[in-house]
């Protein structure tokens, strides 16, 4: 006749101590390499603590308006230069030559945020002037709001020399965001929130480029035109007007910051918890191993029916 | 338009024909209908016969042969008594409106109108006619009629219902925009479903009859309504029923009836404020206003209320009009490219242009007082070769141009208490396009005229230069230290010694610089000769025995100066001098400054410098600096004056590549390279005792150096995490110590102890 498992349950087996006794120490030691070992392990083979991550974003990107623009008219060093500061253009004198500049801001895909900046500027020029080099600068208000509000001013600077003479240079380019520290996770961040240009300064210091690109890059957080290809049409200037076009994307941004409390413990606890899964697995086989046998001595209790208390 | 669908209006309307009906709809196809057959006679109709327009023009096609052809523009409203419109006429009527007409071809023409007032909301208490009382401008019906002759052969009927335009005041940037009226009707009969038929339950349907409405007048659908809903919500307290359970009273409502869902909700005429978007525009430029008191970069006026400009440089250019900002120094050189003589400012100045009143910014005036000086030489200024104005005679010969201006103003809290301005002119030649070079520049300067710039306050500022000093025994037997500067080459143009200036060594940045020595084979055969020279040349960059300890030494206290302690060669002489070489050259000379953080004021470190060394290093040596650096941290911190001696080395000439004329020629030369050079170096406060092997491996405890670090180990609590401020940190952490605790207290450990504790 053969016979088949019909049921099965767990019997549990009770061992006592009193407190001063092997049992009570080796229960101390078992408690604390269980739990304390795998934090050991999980901190100490790298990456427990996340110390940065990075987010994305496309960033709320307006042209302020402002511009300033130097074009070198001959190889001798004369230039042109305009800009929308009226301290400014009234210091330029005879070196101002205002153009006519078209602007377009764009939202392609029509979500709510701007996706590119096309400006035409066309810079009349005389018969004997020949655009050898362009200095261009713009600026921006840049805001991102996922983690932390940011709100800054920031500029696209680009420049373009060629010792032949242009008609014509072509810039397409991104807006990239540059950090030299990562972001907090909130909160607003809002210390670059004044005009990079201070637009009223009467002084000639405040429109001097070394000043503002030097003072610029001092910042943690810019913006860069980045433009690996500009294109440099060469050739007299056609019907008399040197020709910019340039178009400026304004793309996603991978942005990095300093995660919270919060994010830090929980990456950790995933960590701690797959390792002391593991540990908490070995430490219970060895109690069992050390109680059954009697390693320690304790007393077993007798197996009786398990009674609700 | 086709026959058919005429005929089939036409049935229609006459079956509405006997209906009860004032909408100007019904008035239209009640009128089109007689003069559709008149107009068919004609060959004339309009198109659209009938439209309505709420804005401020209208545009109908008037088809058919249109010559001889005038039109009629007169306003007309329904009798009271019929709800009929007048017949056409073609008795002229004024209007406020313009009628146009544009052919558009042979057989059509474009008869456009145009509202001849403007829509603006009369504000309140305005007398001017040219404006609208009543936010519902326009309510009028108005008949076009073509006419021949007299008679009307044509006509079409247009409904204006126009309201005000509310335009925004400045130009949509002011975020108050009042909206007139929210309540909207939907329609005068929401109800009305279908046309020309009655709508049961509908009681505002025109097209039902008496009959019809008795039917079900009691049982009247009360539509939605824009805003004024006739029965109130029954949340209201006002529409407490019966049927209200007790409690009614202490949640209902209590609120105008006006103020419900619906409110708005139909409205058509919602403004939207538009969004105040950066543009082109002129930005507001407001001119700084004369101030009593000069701040730091505030510009600095003249007695009549002008700008106080000095020449500067903008884009690369120089201007004249630059304005001066208080306590902004600045240096700038302009180069002009000079055809003929200059006439105009700034190259032309006559000293009583330039003695000018300053405000002081302390209520009065200061005089700019100038002192001319004649520029000694040219070099500087002109950068072409034939520059020397006394060689060549002619009309050509520009005097007096002034080549430098340069301003010292001495400053005193808000005020400026003198005005110095040095103007170098001298006498060029214009020969070929000379590119002259000008400066001008300004200086604040703080405290009396006669004292001199310092370079710091106490400690050295990181880019002043370094005060240098000699000792100087006056007849009353005190010693006054007249100070000086240490120097290193700075060559112009082609390098040379000869030509070499010099420029001051500046307080904590290192330099090398250098100049070139033509040494021909003769010079090589008397090396004494040569050695003393180079080295006078060399000591010539400095002459001073002292340097200051800080940046604002005292001239007589001796205190405040180091002794400048020279490492020169004493083996020179010992060396043996070969044909063509020589040995022990001073070749270069470097400098070496100590300095230390002495102190700080305002958390801002003071540095001082503690010693000076200057190295005459020989030519072509190598090995001098692994031999020489113990010696000199050894002595250095004893004492302050290191004596030190070098293995002698040599200036030769090399002739075994293809250049070999200076050695076949005693007077050919060849150049030789005198440098040199400064070094700053920092003296730590308390460096300690060296690190041992064991400690500079062991990098448990050190984070900087190692990524798992057992200080890191609890991250987020220690002030290595700058996520959040450490108390956020602590308080967070703490919650999360208090939840594993109340776990723990739950689970399992707990019990354990419990049970042990209670068997006690």
């Amino acid at each position: 006749m053969a016979f088949y498992e019909a049921y099965s349950h767990p019997a549990l087996l009770r061992y006592q101590t009193s407190v001063c006794t092997k049992a009570t120490l080796f229960l101390l030691v078992v408690l604390c390499l269980t739990y304390i070992s795998p934090l050991l392990v999980a901190y100490r083979s790298q990456g427990f603590w996340i110390k940065r991550a990075t987010y994305e974003e496309q960033p709320v990107v307006r042209f302020q308006y402002q511009t300033l623009l130097v074009a070198a008219t001959s190889i001798r060093g004369d230039f042109v230069a305009w800009s929308t500061f009226p301290h400014l253009n009234n210091m330029l004198a005879s070196n101002l030559r205002i153009p006519s500049v078209s602007v377009r801001e764009e939202d392609q895909n029509q979500d709510g945020k701007l996706d590119f900046l096309i400006l035409n500027l066309q810079l009349p020029l005389q018969p004997e002037e020949q655009v050898y080099s362009v200095q261009l600068l713009l600026t921006f208000s840049y805001q991102l709001f996922r983690m932390s509000t940011v709100v800054m001013q920031s500029l696209a600077y680009l420049q373009h020399s060629s010792p032949v003479p242009g008609a014509k240079l072509f810039i397409s380019g991104d807006l990239k965001l540059q950090q030299k520290t990562p972001l907090p996770h909130r909160g607003v961040y809002d210390i670059y929130n004044m005009s990079v240009i201070d637009g009223s300064s009467p002084f000639a210091s405040a429109y001097d480029l070394e000043n503002i690109i030097g003072r610029y890059r001092e910042r943690n957080l810019t913006t860069v035109l980045s433009c690996p290809e500009p294109v440099w049409i060469i050739g007299p200037a056609a019907g008399s007007a040197f020709e910019l076009n340039v178009k400026i994307r304004y793309p996603v941004e991978v942005i990095s910051y300093r995660p919270g409390f919060w994010e830090t413990i929980k990456f950790a606890w995933v960590q701690y918890v797959s390792v002391l899964i593991i540990f908490l697995w070995v430490f219970e086989r060895v109690k069992r191993f050390v109680f059954q046998n009697q390693i320690v001595s304790t007393i077993p209790l007798p197996m009786t029916k398990p009674h609700q208390s | 338009m086709p026959p058919l669908s005429l005929l089939m209006r036409l049935i229609n309307v006459n079956q509405m024909a006997n209906a009860f009906d004032v909408s100007l709809a019904s008035i239209f196809h009640h009128f089109t209908s007689i003069f559709i057959f008149v107009s068919l006679a004609h060959g004339i109709v309009f198109q659209p016969t009938y439209l309505s327009t709420t804005g401020p023009s209208a545009t109908a096609l008037l088809l058919g042969n249109t010559t001889n052809i005038y039109l009629n523009l007169r306003t007309v409203s329904p009798s009271n008594r019929t709800g009929s419109v007048d017949y056409p006429s073609c008795a002229p009527e004024k209007t406020q409106w313009v009628l146009t007409k544009i052919p558009v071809g042979k057989t059509a023409t474009s008869v456009h109108l145009r509202l001849n007032r403007s829509l603006r909301l009369c504000s309140e208490n305005e007398t001017d006619t040219d404006c609208c009382p009543k936010p519902l401008c326009v309510l009028e019906t108005l008949q076009l009629s073509a006419c021949v002759g007299d008679a009307p052969t044509t006509s079409a009927l247009i409904q204006a219902k126009i309201y005000t335009q509310l335009l925004p005041v400045n130009d949509g940037s002011d975020n108050k925009t009042t909206i007139p009226n929210l309540y909207e009707t939907f329609g005068s009969c929401p109800c009305d479903l279908t046309f020309q038929a009655c709508d049961v339950r509908c009681c505002c349907d025109k097209d039902c009859s008496v009959e019809e409405l008795r039917l079900f007048a009691f049982q009247c659908l009360s539509g939605p309504f824009g805003g004024q809903v006739s029965p109130a919500a029954d949340y209201q307290c006002s529409a407490q029923s019966e049927n209200s359970p007790d409690w009614f009273p202490f949640l209902c409502v209590t609120s105008p009836p006006e103020n419900n869902p619906f409110l708005g909700f139909f409205y058509q005429g919602d403004t939207i404020t538009p969004k105040s978007a950066p543009s082109f525009q002129r930005p507001v430029s407001s001119d700084l206003l004369p101030v009593n008191m000069y701040v730091q970069g505030s510009p600095m006026y003249t007695s009549n209320n002008q700008y106080f400009t000095i020449p500067q440089i903008v884009l690369g250019k120089c201007v004249n009009g630059a304005q001066v900002a208080f306590l902004k120094n600045f240096k700038v050189r302009c180069a002009t490219l000079l055809h003929s003589c200059p006439t105009g400012f700034p190259l032309q100045t006559a000293p009583n242009d330039l003695r000018i009143k300053l405000k002081n910014g302390q209520g009065g005036d200061v005089m700019v007082d100038v002192i001319d000086e004649v520029a000694p030489e040219l070099s500087e200024f002109i950068s072409s070769k034939t520059s020397n104005a006394v060689q060549i005679d002619g009309d050509r010969l520009c005097e007096n141009v002034t080549l430098s201006l340069d301003y010292k103003l001495y400053w005193d809290e808000n005020g400026i208490t003198s005005v110095i301005l040095t103007r170098t002119v001298g006498t060029i030649s214009i020969f070929n396009n000379v590119v002259l070079t000008t400066r001008y520049s300004a200086a604040f300067l703080n405290g009396q005229v006669t004292s001199e710039p310092n370079s710091g306050n106490p400690g050295y500022q990181v880019g002043r230069p370094v005060i240098a000093g000699n000792e100087n025994n006056d007849i009353a037997n005190t010693t006054i230290i007249q100070r000086n500067s240490i120097n290193l080459w700075k060559p112009v143009s082609d390098g040379m010694c000869s030509s070499a200036d010099k420029d001051p060594v500046l307080f904590g940045f290192n330099k090398t610089s250098g100049c070139l020595l033509p040494v021909s084979l003769q010079n090589l055969t008397q090396c004494n000769l040569l050695r003393e020279s180079v080295r006078s040349m060399q000591e010539a960059l400095l002459d001073a025995t002292l340097v200051a300890k800080n940046g604002r030494p005292d001239a007589q206290s001796m205190t405040d100066w180091a002794d400048i302690s020279f490492m020169a060669s004493n083996s020179s002489t010992d060396a043996e001098d070969t044909a063509g070489s020589c040995n022990g050259i001073p070749s270069h000379q470097h400098i070496q400054i100590w300095s230390r953080i002495t102190g700080f004021v305002n958390a801002v470190p003071q540095r001082d410098i503690i010693a000076l060394h200057i190295r005459w290093k020989p030519a072509f040596h190598r090995s001098l600096r692994s031999v020489v650096a113990p010696v000199l941290i050894g002595q250095f911190q004893e004492c302050c004056v290191v004596i030190f001696s070098y293995s002698p080395s040599a200036w030769t000439l090399d002739c075994r590549g293809s250049d070999i004329a200076p050695c076949e020629y005693p007077l050919k030369t060849h150049l030789f390279p005198v440098t040199s050079s400064v070094t700053f170096m920092d003296v730590p406060v308390d460096t300690g005792p060296p690190k041992t092997r064991f400690q500079i491996t062991f990098t448990e405890y050190d984070c900087d150096r190692n990524d798992v670090c057992w200080p890191e180990l609890g991250f987020p609590l220690t002030r290595y995490y700058t996520g959040e401020p450490f108390s956020q940190s602590l308080a967070k952490g703490l919650i999360l110590v208090f939840l594993f605790i109340i776990a723990s207290v739950l689970g399992t450990p707990w019990r354990q102890i419990r049970q042990a504790w209670n068997s006690f």
